[in-house]
């Protein structure tokens, strides 16, 4: 918090920050519903964005990331219709007109629809949010940070994809089931066909909690009196086989070149949640056991298969403490993170942020600014940057 | 620059503190998510609504004597008078008027309101100049007041902070439910405004009613639960 306070300094953004503050006097209220009784379909959105400023690493001259960037432009259209049907259309039309495919914040973000009718389970089948890691599962605008934690921004594993799931609650709500089959490609499954091996992914997911069920949401935004817990339990697996000769669609890689491998993915989640009268916690642990079907293929850096069992180790822990003062209007939170993208790597990467965010309107108009220290980085994976620095406003309509 | 971080801070705020409410009993219920009760004219049961679609008649401890499956989902009012009981479906906006002597569906009345699906109607009372009282939950928290022929009279806009998960009136006074702050409200209708507050040691309170001891009633939607308490009047 002081180096973030220093940073602001720096920028002489304090100044700024005022008096966009003392603008604002007016909350978001727009969210709209049509039906006819028995259908019925909101119309939401988001607007976002932030000025992002970076402290470079020494003799590194290219700022081209202190800019003002627009997040979100994103509309959502939810629907019912009757007892047993819903359906969910959102799209940033931020990202679509950039062309990102940045998986933390894609152009198409949910196109699905859902069964309810059946006795045992329900049916998802489309687009969207892969049952997998609870900080994946959390929307963005109930958190106070600009970025997730690295690890799990969709580059070591999709957080999105192409499939079919089932999903089931029981325990009253305090325990659910999700089970999921998808193309497994992430992200990238959007543009049309599988890669060469026509493997797919399964994911399934188990979440208990006490006393009553815990929703993916950060912030302890209501106090509540008494203390609650949500634990989460996660996996996931795919097998690819490329041909030879056959390469996997571009970007399905991802930005450490992991995300999709050819061969074996074994992953694990295991994440934790806690909350009680404003102060709330998180912690989530990634996993992933990637067996190329190259045993001499470059992950292993130069190992011989006896020296690393055939196959490498991906993933990272994060913690994160939170506190909601509500006569402030405020939340502050911390977080540390430290994740590996091939263990047969020497070194880790360490990264703390920390986070302010004041609410204007609870979290559907808020200001939020986050600053991230790089603390140490593999050399292979190394930013250029040692401090990011994000302030802006989001705003759901 | 200290009355811009004043105004910027304190918007909304209330003034009182809140009395914390010890509970006197807690029964655990087999309904599932129930969203709101309502205590019949005799006394002797409840009506409860749940999420998934069913209106209930239990006894004073929450078992069930009679059900039935109303069609619709997301079901978060009920009121009970001495012939019939009411339940609002936040979604499709719509009241649904059961008999209480057959059980069945007498009419359904549709509330128009273009707010968003979720922050719709989570409350409805009977003020004791037979007016009824339908809330929405939040953003903005609207005050419907109907005639007897379900007619919107008048709409006003509490400018209260967290939201009105459900609404009662008890010896001539409206009170007044958050879930979000675990809180009720002893409220002044004419001036919309809060008189007291009580704090509830209840995850996710949903429903409020009174018996005609006194006795308040909360169920908890996330807790499957109906709790006692004693009148927040002696306090």
């Amino acid at each position: 918090m002081f180096l973030m306070i220093q940073i602001l300094i720096k920028m002489r953004i304090n100044r700024f920050l005022l008096s966009l503050l003392s603008l604002i006097s007016f909350a978001s209220k727009a969210q709209v519903t049509i039906g006819n009784g028995e259908n019925s379909l909101e119309i939401s959105g988001v607007l976002s964005t932030y000025y992002n400023y970076r402290i470079l690493e020494n003799g590194v001259n290219e700022k081209d990331k202190n800019r003002f960037n627009l997040r979100d432009a994103q509309i959502q259209l939810e629907g019912r219709e009757g007892k047993n049907w819903e359906y969910k259309l959102q799209i940033d039309f931020a990202d679509i007109t950039q062309g990102s495919s940045d998986p933390e914040n894609p152009g198409l973000m949910d196109a699905w629809i859902q069964y309810k009718g059946l006795k045992w389970f329900d049916v998802r089948i489309g687009y969207g949010k892969i049952a997998w890691s609870r900080s994946s599962l959390t929307p963005f605008i109930y958190s106070a940070y600009w970025q997730r934690a690295e690890f799990l921004r969709g580059s070591f594993n999709s957080r999105r994809d192409i499939g079919l799931s089932i999903s089931k609650s029981f325990w009253k709500q305090r325990a659910s089931l999700d089970l999921g089959v998808y193309t497994g490609l992430g992200e990238i499954s959007l543009k049309g066909d599988n890669d060469a091996s026509g493997a797919l992914e399964y994911t399934g997911r188990l979440t208990l909690a006490w006393p009553t069920q815990f929703r993916n949401r950060e912030i302890d935004d209501r106090h509540v009196r008494k203390p609650m817990i949500g634990l989460g339990l996660s996996a996931r697996y795919t097998n690819r086989e490329l041909p030879i000769g056959a390469f996997f669609p571009a970007g399905a890689a991802s930005e450490y070149g992991i995300k999709v491998i050819n061969g074996e993915k074994r992953s694990i989640g295991i994440d934790v949640a806690a909350q009680w009268q404003g102060i709330s916690a998180q912690f989530e642990l990634i996993q992933s056991q990637n067996s190329p079907q190259d045993s001499v293929s470059s992950f292993f850096q130069g190992f011989t298969s006896q020296q690393t069992g055939g196959y490498f180790i991906s993933g990272g822990w994060t913690g994160q403490l939170n506190y909601h003062i509500k006569p402030l209007k405020l939340i502050v939170s911390g977080r540390y993170e430290t994740y590996n993208v091939n263990d047969l790597l020497q070194g880790e990467n360490e990264r703390f942020s920390s986070a302010i965010a004041y609410q204007i309107n609870g979290f559907q108009s808020m200001i939020k600014a986050q600053l991230t220290h790089v603390i140490t980085s593999e050399k292979i994976n190394a930013p250029d940057w040692t401090d990011q620095f994000r302030i802006g406003w989001q705003y759901q309509f | 620059m200290r009355l811009l971080i004043a105004c910027l801070f304190c918007g909304n705020m209330i003034a009182q503190t809140a009395i914390k409410l010890p509970v006197l009993e807690s029964y655990s219920l087999s309904i599932s998510e129930p969203s709101d009760i309502a205590v019949s004219k005799d006394g002797k049961s409840l009506f409860i609504v749940s999420d998934d679609g069913a209106l209930y008649e239990t006894d004073l401890k929450g078992n069930s004597i009679r059900s039935i499956t109303i069609g619709i989902i997301d079901a978060e009012a009920v009121y009970a008078d001495g012939e019939y009981v009411y339940v609002v479906e936040e979604r499709t906006r719509l009241i649904k008027q059961y008999s209480i002597k057959e059980f069945n569906l007498i009419r359904t009345i549709e509330i128009p309101y273009q707010g968003g699906r979720n922050k719709s109607f989570e409350s409805l009372t009977k003020s004791s100049e037979n007016e009824w009282l339908l809330f929405t939950e939040r953003d903005p928290i609207w005050m419907f007041q109907l005639n007897s022929s379900f007619e919107i009279i008048n709409r006003i806009k509490w400018d209260v902070p967290g939201d009105v998960s459900a609404a009662t009136w008890h010896k001539e006074k409206l009170w007044l439910l958050s879930d979000e702050l675990a809180e009720v409200w002893l409220t002044d209708v004419k001036s919309h405004s809060i008189l007291k507050r009580f704090k509830l040691p209840v995850l996710n309170p949903e429903g409020i009613a009174f018996l005609p001891n006194g006795k308040m009633l909360i169920v908890s939607d996330d807790g499957h639960k109906l709790y006692v308490f004693d009148d927040p009047n002696l306090n």
